[in-house]
This record gives structure tokens, sequence and C-alpha cells, in this order.
């Protein structure tokens, strides 16, 4: 492999926007990662992979291919260090990033931000992959850039930029009668481009336990439509309009299991995601770009649940969600080694729905500065500093540096760090939800900002029996703020042989959780939103690579987590902490090494994937083995199917220890072969292997999958020539 | 009744405390004194009814207290509710505690963190008695062992509703005849299931374990 500073010099000279494709395909690196390496997240400008002092992860379109993946939980699922987990109501998939959960992890379409989040949540789901060029991720916080959300890191979609004429359709059909449709097609001229795209997928759902009535995940069926029109004005201007849509319909039938009376339900749920994205960017100089977009994106729900014994409806639900962004960034180059990228932009956010006190509309308004540096003072040493500052109209200013630095001691061998500060602005549900469960037994759940208002409503009915705290401390959420740190190094171990791996810290303070405020006369208790949890995340993650011959690639890659709430180390290490014995009742001291930490986080997990390709007889295939080691479970809200799902703690200390119960590690193994005859590709593959299932703690998990594809294209030439 | 045979069996050893404490009445640290176990305390309880509405009764509820005496370990008649032959009486989640203005009796009540076994004396100072008023409108905060999740014996997964005694607390008790006692909840539920289950298990059913120290004395 050529040096990788080498070829970041002559990027650096290059400036941004041209193509890179070139530089990188000298590397013999990795099949999956022959074409080019460069990616645009970590610093806003294009890089290459080895430039970048962060830890990044990079999945590109072949390799997806190859794991015949089609929504973006199937690609992060097999990534090094990226957990996979259910929302809080123990359905649907979020991502986890260095133990961190997915309220903390900001996730872009082409730079944009993706919205609508059940309770902090962005499902994986929504997204196909079936117009992407890759997938890139950067963990750490990202906030000196992107703003809040971008906590735990980023992960960022780009899709596919048509370089010539083409058409491709793709239909791929497996298990549940899952059908998945895909066209995409690009169109070139000399000034202009246009790309189209359309899936279409549907499913019968599954049913984990089907001893219970309706099933594990009902039937349904989205849309996803999405065009770009790129013009170029001039030399050194493009103009650029894109959109996207989504929507999904789909059937509920279930049990309402209420103390062993069971209410069978029906209804529908309609999910519809909408973005506009203009750009206009503008080559001032050959040192100085300027790039303006406007974003406005909206994303509604409408759902409701009918009694079937009598149709009379249970529950409506409906959520509006607006997010508009304006952003103006530029970068200069100072020199060949001195480029800096600044930015400034305003955000204007609203929700409306009937889950949040009085259906006024809740706004926020946000706006930002950033300036990022990148410098190269010594060919060998990489330095990137930046800081965002931003004024959020409730929660007022925040400042998110952030420091890279990257030495490379010789051609083997790279060292990174970065230390960075991230921040995640309390959401709307955190301020004004408005949620009484009356199913559970009873209790309410209000915003921050509603919750002073409720409780002199209830006062003046003579609805409190008693206050849990005092009532001043309740009504300001502040943002939830992480220090972070990642150190890590690059080692090319032989010509076949390359060796990564990374530590990380990361320390939240003021984490948001509801606690007890007050407790009604009938005995319900009210629950708000407080700054009051304390955790951190460390651990290590690791990936070895081997080539083997031309055609094999094996990796493995395998992270160690320790997620903590930072009071009950320091109560357990007090010698404060106790547990109780289920069987013989007797309480005991929990030692220090007896605390495991926080629920939902595994202390083990990793991967082994086998990839085969062979260019000249045209097939390809992988074996992949993932697994995840055991974890913990705290309440899930909502009942799935009517089954009870118990809570790990076991010992009534309320925290998670070594006596508690765990759901038990798991492994999924998936397999993939194709063949590709010309611009014909025919697949077949098999997800999950072992058909291993947890119906109760996995649900999001289906058994074996088996499917076919089938996917051609018109006029493009083969990229393997 | 289901207690009588508990009842009987604690009355037993009880006697047998007793004589060996009368023997050693000089230096009662000298006796071993052995925790007792009283299973399956009847605190009210009643099965629950669902309502169409999904909301919870408990109509064939008493709202009545069932008294507990340390000294005879066994339970008091409700006609003698007002006097102090009773220490400690359970209903529901509420522990009351015979003392203070309300009460006839002389005892009073606090909480101690720790494991039961390690607790070798009761504190001296420190006791408090009921503010209630009237218990049938009970007000949760004014009981000297606050009757709320994670103020006083328990706490109350939002979700489950399921009672858990805190492992830690420790209820000590002063009692009416002016000597100390230490309790611990083990279970809220009919025969203290590991897994509770809140669709089948019973709950209001008091297991608890205590050491009564007959001397006069403040160590166990």
């Amino acid at each position: 492999m050529k040096n990788i500073f080498g070829q970041i010099k002559v990027l650096l000279i290059v400036g941004s926007v041209a193509p890179f494709i070139a530089m990188a395909q000298g590397t013999d690196t990795l099949h999956f990662q022959q074409l080019e390496e460069v990616i645009i997240t970590a610093t806003r400008n294009e890089r290459t992979m080895g430039s970048l002092p962060m830890p990044v992860t990079l999945v590109q379109t072949p390799m997806i291919k190859t794991m015949g993946s089609v929504r973006l939980n199937d690609v992060l699922t097999e990534q090094t260090g990226l957990v996979v987990v259910p929302q809080i109501n123990g359905q649907g998939n979020g991502i986890q990033i260095q133990g961190l959960n997915p309220d903390y992890t900001l996730i872009l379409v082409d730079g944009e931000p993706i919205i609508g989040r059940y309770t902090g949540t962005l499902e994986l789901s929504r997204l196909t992959v079936g117009n992407i060029k890759q997938v890139e991720i950067v963990k750490g916080p990202s906030s000196s850039l992107y703003g809040s959300e971008a906590l735990a890191g980023v992960i960022n979609i780009i899709t596919e930029k048509p370089s010539t004429n083409t058409a491709k359709f793709s239909m791929r059909y497996g298990t549940n009668n899952t059908l998945d449709l895909n066209t995409t097609g690009g169109f070139v001229g000399s000034k202009w481009n246009v790309s189209v795209f359309a899936n279409r997928y549907s499913t019968d759902g599954y049913d984990l336990s089907p001893q219970n009535y309706g099933k594990t995940v009902s039937p349904f069926l989205n849309y996803t439509l999405g065009s770009r029109v790129e013009y170029k004005l001039n030399n050194q201007t493009i103009l650029s309009i894109g959109g996207r849509y989504f929507g999904e319909n789909q059937d509920y039938s279930f049990d309402v299991n209420n103390k062993g009376n069971s209410i069978r339900t029906y209804g529908a749920g309609k999910i519809t995601d909408w973005n506009l994205n203009t750009m206009l960017s503008h080559r001032i100089s050959n040192r100085f770009k300027l790039t303006g977009r406007f974003y406005v994106t909206n994303y509604e729900t409408d759902s409701y649940f009918k009694l079937e014994r009598n149709d009379s409806l249970t529950k409506q639900d409906n959520y509006r969600q607006w997010f508009k962004r304006f952003e103006l960034v530029g970068d200069y180059q100072f020199a060949p080694n001195h480029i800096t990228t600044f930015g400034t932009g305003l955000i204007d956010e609203s929700v409306v729905t009937n889950r949040y006190f009085g259906l006024t509309e809740r706004t926020l308004q946000t706006k930002y500065l950033f300036i990022q540096h990148e410098w190269n003072p010594i060919s060998p040493l990489i330095v990137i500093g930046g800081i965002r500052y931003d004024n959020n109209s409730k929660f007022g200013d925040q400042f998110s540096p952030k420091l890279s630095v990257q030495y490379e001691v010789s051609s083997k061998l790279v060292f990174k760090s970065s230390f960075g500060v991230g921040f995640k602005t309390p959401d709307f549900r955190q301020l004004y939800y408005n949620f009484y469960n009356a199913a559970g037994g009873g209790y309410n759940l209000w915003g921050s900002e509603i919750a002073n208002e409720r409780i002199s409503e209830f006062q003046k009915l003579g609805l409190i029996q008693s206050y849990s705290v005092d009532l001043s401390t309740i009504g300001t959420l502040e943002p939830e703020r992480s220090l972070s740190i990642n150190i890590g190094a690059k080692a090319k171990l032989s010509s076949f042989l390359s060796w990564d791996v990374n530590l990380f810290r990361n320390n939240i303070d003021n984490l948001i959780d509801y606690l007890p405020i007050a407790l009604t006369t009938s005995r319900e208790t009210i629950y708000s939103f407080r700054n009051i949890k304390k955790v951190f995340t460390q651990g290590i993650e690791t990936d070895l690579g081997c080539r083997l011959g031309s055609n094999f690639s094996v990796s493995i890659g395998y992270q160690l987590l320790f997620a903590k709430d930072q009071a009950v180390v320091d109560k357990v290490d007090r010698g404060d902490e106790y547990w109780r014995d289920p069987i013989t009742l007797q309480t005991q001291r929990l030692k220090s090494n007896e605390y495991f930490g926080l629920y939902n986080r595994s202390r083990h997990t990793g991967n082994f994937k086998v990839f085969y390709k062979n260019a000249k007889s045209g097939w390809e295939g992988s074996v992949r083995v993932i697994y995840r080691g055991k974890f913990g479970v705290g309440d899930v809200q909502g009942n799935i199917q009517g089954e009870i799902i118990p809570a790990s703690d076991q010992n009534d200390n309320l925290i998670l220890d070594e006596y508690d119960n765990f759901v038990p590690g798991y492994a999924l193994v998936n397999l993939s072969l194709a063949k590709s005859i010309q611009s014909l590709r025919l697949q077949i593959g098999v997800d999950n292997l072992l058909d291993y299932t947890n119906p109760i703690f996995i649900p999001n998990l289906p058994g074996r999958l088996i499917y076919g594809s089938v996917s051609f294209s018109l006029f493009e030439k083969s990229k393997n020539q | 009744m289901n207690f009588s045979k508990n009842a009987f069996r604690i009355c037993v050893g009880y006697a047998f405390l007793l004589t060996l404490s009368g023997c050693s009445n000089s230096d009662p640290s000298a006796v071993a004194l052995i925790p007792v176990t009283y299973k399956n305390l009847n605190a009210d309880y009643a099965p629950i009814v669902l309502t169409p509405a999904g909301s919870e009764t408990r109509p064939k509820q008493t709202n009545r207290f069932t008294f507990f005496s340390f000294l005879t370990g066994t339970l008091v008649n409700r006609t003698d509710s007002a006097t102090s032959k009773w220490d400690v009486a359970f209903r529901g989640t509420t522990i009351i505690v015979n003392g203070g203005k309300n009460r006839k009796g002389n005892a009073s009540v606090q909480l101690v963190d720790g494991a039961f076994e390690d607790l070798a004396t009761a504190p001296i100072d420190g006791y408090n008695t009921d503010n209630q008023v009237d218990d049938r409108k009970p007000v949760p905060t004014s009981y000297a062992i606050q009757d709320q999740s994670g103020k006083g014996w328990y706490t109350v997964d939002p979700l489950t509703r399921l009672i858990a005694p805190i492992p830690e607390k420790i209820i000590v008790v002063r009692t009416s005849d002016g000597r100390y006692a230490k309790m611990q909840i083990l279970s809220y539920y009919q025969n203290a299931p590991a897994t509770v289950n809140n669709l089948t298990d019973l709950d209001r059913y008091y297991t608890f374990k205590y050491i009564y120290q007959p001397g006069a004395s403040n160590n166990f």
C-alpha cells in the first residue's frame, strides 16, 4: 500500500469535490474496499479513511450487496461495536454506539438529519439501502460539527450519484412473504444529472409466540421514493435539488393483557416522512468554496386501536413533526496543509401531537456557528480541531469543541486519538409529554415544561396526596453533555494482515431520566423528567482483517464494553448496595465487581466474517457470524402480544448485578451466495441460519430468513473491467 | 386460617427462647437470639377485580389492619387494637406502629440500612411514631415508615406495579413493652415466590423475619 499521507497531500491540494477515485485505487486491501475509500462525515469534507484521526467505519455497496442487506439495520448489525437494540417498547431497531442509547446517535441521509423518533429511537428499518453508495459511521462525539444528538456518533447514508446513464432493477423475495422491489435510474447530461429511485417493501411480519393472538411484528407495506437533480450552472456553480418520500402502512391485531384478562384489539398505523433538500454550491476561487443548503422535512404518524368485540376506539394517536434548516458552509484553503471549514445555520423544529399536553404547536429554534481547521504540519502528523456554538431558544448556549490528532509512526503503524464534547438538548417528549397509563396500574408521566402546570391543576382538584421532591426543582431541563476520548492504532502486521484497535471512554453528565415527583390521592405515581444521572461507558473495539489469496478475506471484530451508572458505582464502592437472594431471602452486601452495569448493554459483542469474491467467474459469497453477549433488561413499556416481560432484577435492588437474570448471549449465522453473469446477478442467502429466537426479550429478531434475489442493470458498464 | 400453624410454631419457639433468656437475665447478650420468620401475614388481601374500563378495584377489601406483637410473636386480635398489646400492624403496603398521639401503645420505629445479621445493636434514639390522624384517609408521608415507593420499606415498579422490599431496609422497633426488635420484610406475596408473577401471585401477604430482644438490652 502506498503511503496514505502521500495521498492526503494530493487530496488537500485538490480541495474537496473533485473525484478521488484515482487516489485510492492503488490500494490492495480487502476486496470490498477497493473502490474509493473516501468519507465525508468526519470532517464535512471528502477525506480518505486513512487520514482521519477519529474512529470511522465505512460500509460500501459491494459489501452490502454481498451481505444481501435491504434495510439499514441489516447493515449496521454486522459492524463491530454497533449493536442494534429494540426500542423502549421492546420492538423495532435502534442503534447503540459505544454503549450509548439510540437517542444519542444522529442519523443523516446525504448529510441531512432524519427525524421522527419514537421515545428517542430512530427506527433503522425505515431506511432502505437500495439506492446508496455507502454508509459512513463516525464514532465518538461529533457535536463540534453536527450539534445536538451527535453525542455518541453520526451515521450518514450517502446515496448514489449517477456517473453514466443507468437503470437498475432488483427484486428480493424471502421468508414471511417478504418482498423488496427496487429500481434506480441515472441520467447524465453534459450539465446535469438526474437520479430517480423507488423501493417497495412488504412483509407478512412474523409471529414468535403463536400461542398468543396476533403477531410479534404485524404485516406492513412501505414505499420509498427519491430523486435528485444536479445542474451545473457554470464551471463554478452547482445547483442540486433532491427529495425523498417514505410511506408505510401497518395493520395490527393483538391482545392487550391486563392482569390476566385479554382484550382483543385491532388497529392500523400510518407513517409518512418526506424531505426536500436544495443545495447551491459555488467555488469563489481555487481556495474558497461556499455551499448553501436548505432542508425541510416532515414526519407524521397516525394510528388507532379498536376493541374487537364492539369496534369501540380505545386509542388514537397522531404525531406531526417539522424540521427546517438553512445552512451556509464554506471551506477555505490557506495552504495545501491548512484547510478551514466554517458554517452557520438556523434550525426551526416543531411538533404537534396528542401525546403532549394541549394540542398547541411546540417549537424550538437553534442558531449555530462552527469552525474546523485541518492542519498537516509535518507529513506524519494530522491535527483537526473544531468548535461549534449552538444557541437554542430554550436551552441557551452550548459550546462543543473537539480535537483529533493522528501520527504515523511508520507506513505500518498509525496512532489516532480524539477528544471531544458532545451534547443533546432535551427532546420534545421530555419537555411536553403528557402520558397516563391506566392499564399498567396507573401512573402519570409529564414532561418537564408542563409538570408544574399539571401539578397545580391536580393540586386545585385536591388530587395530590404528597410530593416526593422539592417542587422548585421541577421544570427545568438542561442539555445532556458528554466528555469523550478515543485512542487507537491501526497496524499493518504483514502484507495480508491488518489490525485496528480503539479504546474509548464517554462520560455523560446530566443524563435525563424520569423520577417520581408526587403521589395522587388514588395512589398513582406522577413521574417527570430530570437531569439526574451520571453514566459512563468505556471499552475497547478491535478489528483484525486478513486477506487470504486473491479471493478470500476474513475478519474478526470484537468490542468489550463497560457501561455503568456512576452513582451506583459509588454506592457499591461505599458498601451501601445490597441484594436479596430470591431463594433464601437473605440480604447481602454487593461487592464492587458484582455490579454489571446499565441495562441492554452486552459486555462482549463480536463478529467473524468470511467473504469470497471472484471477479472473473462472477461468484461471490459470505459467511458471517454475529455474536451478542448476555445483557440485562429493565422495565419494558407495554406488553408484546400479552407476554409479561420480566425485568432482569431478581433481587430487589433495582440495579443489574451478577445475581440477576440475564438474557443469554447468542450468535447469528448469515450466509449468502451470488453469481453475476454480465449485467444479471442472482443471489440466495440465509439470515439467522440456526433459527435463533427469543420471543420475549428479543422480539426484533425474526427467525431464519431464506431469500433469493435477482438484479440486473441496463446501460451500466461493468465495474469489474 | 392459614397462619395458625405458623403462629403455633412460632409460639413454641418463642416460649423456648423466653425460658432461655429467663435463665440468663443478668447478661442477655450471652444468649444467641435466633431470627424468626413469620410467613404469609394477611394484610387485607382481597382479589383484584377489573372493571370494563380497565381500572382495578378490590371490592372485598376490608380496609382493616392486621396487628402483630413481637413479645408473643403472634397476631393480636382486632378487638385489642385500642390497647398496647400490639407493636406494628399491616394493611396493604402500610405498616403502622402502636405509638404516638393517635394510638394507645408506646411503640416507635425507625429504618436502618444494612444486612439484617450485621445490625448487632438497636440505635438508642431516632425513633418515630405515625403522625397519621385518620387511618381511613391515609397520607403516606405521615407514617413513621413512609408508605411510598423508595421512601419506606419497598419500591413499586411503575410498569408491573410489583412491590419489592428494599433489601437493606431493617425496621427497628422499640416495642410497646419497652424492648427492641428488628425486622425485615422479605416478601409481599403469598409464599414468597422467588420470581413474582403479577398475574398469579397474591399480594398483601407479608413474609418477614425478626429478632425480638426480650431482655433490657438493645443488643440483638
